[in-house]
């Protein structure tokens, strides 16, 4: 018989699970902003020709723009879809990996102590609006819901970082070790 | 203070620190050092703003183009087009494959998608011809650096973002560049088939290529609409993105191949790239910030222009020092650090920015061809089940044709700056 796993990692597994679970709605979420964007712009080009435009479908294409890029934040780091490298780690072997890993939570645990410092104030303040974004029941979209995903990302990614950093201390494998070292547009 | 900047930065990405983060730590460390210890809250505004650009809408157009081409089985059809058309060559699928990547590169703006997508289908054809795998990983991934000079380009995009050039004149300015690579390729590889013993093939009948170049017609004419379309000034460089996708979407529907969950996996694929650059192009932004603030470029320039005022060694400098660069930082953040600090210099020795920022795209993307930080290796060695070690080793003669045309771009600027002189007429704005 295996033995029950230690109350520990079951609660570690839980987080997880919700981790990966959030992780895998904002990449939803990405995708939708980005077939909306695809959308909204084909529409603009397909209108042209009929002398029809509508001034808010730019701005909602800059917000939903913006949406894409911070809600991937959080699982573009879970899914392992960031750009790292790994042969110097590699070359130490299991030691090199398990520093490499406490280093990496240490430097993004620092940034992201900053960012999560300054962050609120700078949604609290965002009070004015995004020109041209209309909303259906009037009025314009006020600028904090452009800054509001990449808190949320950071929030995120700073409980995941903590529930590695408690597997790292239980001696539990890291998520994505084998990705490709980076998978980005520009190459 | 640039010192500590960069020093941070190279030391955590070579630690395995995401690069964004690495960018990150650099920047907030640097800050907490200098005189704005006080004025952090910089840091997410500036990458806040430099997220929301317009000119960068147009980079996961781009990228899902060359998804879609993939899911939509447009991939196959040039393959299909191109072995039709020169597999009888001598290392004819070698040829072949250059071919592709070229026909490739006139719909997706990413080496990536061109490595990952073709690259599967060109290595699993050469293997089964007899090529050996290594030799095959090598030439896809160093034909795949024609993906992102010949327009469109995501390069290019954040390159005339950054340096404040117009994208229908650096998309132009690609075209010849990108030619160049392909056929300098294809004399190299032909070359080398007279000492080595490539597998041969019949040539095709002509009925074979009529049919080939039928199917793969409609995929063949996307390059002449996009870039049509944008020179034409009916669309913006981001709707020309725009149409390319629905385009792609449009053959996939035709060829039956595009399935709801294809699309969606080349969705979501678009989506979790754009937010890896856009995040990495936020932070770089905030790392502008602190290096305009400090003048470091203007340093750098004054330090450079002190060593030596001729802009052939200084080209030659550039070069060195960009290849070096490219071995072992990514495309995009290297770019993002580069432009700005360069640019003073490119001004102060009267470089033209469209022509400097084509051999800096180059430089660059000879860096997925190179170890240790060749995403182009990687990919391939994935793909084509090949040892990592053994592709990177085959992948280096075929550097030379990439460095040869590297000089040439270089101290020709006719090369890259003729057609955008010619179709839009000569820049009044940029220094020559």
């Amino acid at each position: 018989m295996t033995p029950a796993p230690r109350p520990a990692p079951k609660a570690i597994a839980a987080a997880d699970t919700i981790l990966l679970g959030i992780g895998r709605g904002f990449s939803w979420l990405c995708s939708f902003c980005l077939l909306a964007m695809l959308v909204l712009t084909a529409a603009t080009i397909l209108l042209r020709p009929f002398g029809l435009s509508y001034y808010w479908i730019f701005p909602w294409v800059m917000v939903l723009f913006v949406w894409l890029s911070f809600f991937g934040f959080f699982p573009a780091m879970i899914f392992g879809r960031d750009i790292r490298i790994d042969f110097i780690a590699r070359l130490f072997g299991d030691t090199g990996m398990l520093v490499t890993r406490i280093v990496g939570q240490i430097v993004v645990l620092f940034v992201l102590y900053w960012l999560l410092l300054e962050l609120p104030e700078i949604v609290v303040r965002q009070s004015g609006s995004i020109d041209g974004a209309v909303l259906p029941w009037g009025g314009e979209a006020k600028r904090r819901i452009l800054s509001l995903p990449l808190l949320l990302s950071c929030i995120c990614i700073t409980a995941a970082l903590l529930v590695d950093v408690a597997k790292t201390f239980l001696g539990l494998p890291e998520r994505n070790v084998d990705h490709l070292p980076g998978e980005v547009g520009d190459a | 203070m640039a010192i500590l900047l960069f020093t941070v930065f190279i030391a955590l990405i070579l630690l395995r620190v995401p690069v964004s983060f690495a960018i990150g730590a650099a920047v907030v460390a640097t800050f907490l050092t200098s005189d704005f210890s006080t004025a952090m809250q910089v840091i997410p505004q500036q990458i806040l703003e430099g997220v929301n650009k317009a000119s960068l809408t147009a980079v996961p157009f781009f990228i899902m183009a060359g998804n879609l081409m993939n899911a939509a089985g447009v991939t196959d059809r040039i393959f299909n087009f191109a072995n039709a058309l020169v597999g009888h060559f001598r290392a004819g699928l070698a040829q072949v494959n250059v071919l592709s990547s070229m026909i490739f590169a006139g719909i997706s703006g990413a080496a990536v998608a061109d490595c990952a997508g073709l690259g599967a289908i060109e290595i699993k054809a050469m293997r089964e011809r007899g090529y050996k795998p290594e030799f095959a990983a090598a030439i896809t991934v160093a034909s795949a650096v024609i993906g992102p000079l010949i327009p469109p380009s995501i390069g290019l995009v954040i390159y005339a973002f950054l340096a404040q050039q117009s994208i229908d004149r650096m998309f132009l300015a690609g075209v010849v560049p990108g030619v160049l690579v392909g056929l300098s390729l294809m004399l190299w590889v032909r070359a080398i088939a007279i000492f080595r013993k490539f597998p041969t093939q019949p040539r095709a009948p002509v009925r074979e290529v009529a049919r080939t170049g039928v199917d793969g017609f409609l995929a063949l004419l996307a390059p002449a609409i996009i870039l049509g379309c944008i020179l034409s000034g009916f669309v913006t460089a981001t709707e020309a993105g725009v149409l390319a996708c629905i385009y792609c979407i449009g053959l996939g529907l035709w060829y039956r191949e595009l399935t709801w969950q294809t699309f969606f996996k080349a969705l979501n694929e678009t989506a979790m790239m754009t937010s890896v650059i856009m995040v990495i192009i936020g932070f770089s932004i905030a790392m502008g910030w602190l290096l305009a603030i400090e003048q470091v470029p203007q340093g750098v320039a004054d330090w450079v222009f002190s060593l030596t005022e001729s802009r052939a060694v200084f080209l030659a400098l550039m070069m060195v020092f960009v290849l070096l660069i490219g071995c072992v930082v990514e495309g995009v953040p290297a770019k993002l650090i580069l432009v700005p600090t360069l640019l003073p210099l490119v001004d102060l020795y009267g470089i033209d920015r469209v022509h400097f920022g084509i051999v800096l795209q180059l430089a660059l993307l000879i860096g997925i061809a190179t170890p240790p930080m060749g995403i182009g290796l990687y990919i391939v060695s994935e793909v084509g089940r090949v040892k990592f070690d053994k592709v990177a080793l085959a992948t280096l003669p075929l550097l030379i044709p990439l460095i040869v045309v590297l000089i040439m771009l270089a101290y020709i600027p006719a090369l890259s700056t003729f057609l955008p002189d010619l179709i839009l007429g000569p820049d009044a704005t940029t220094l020559r």
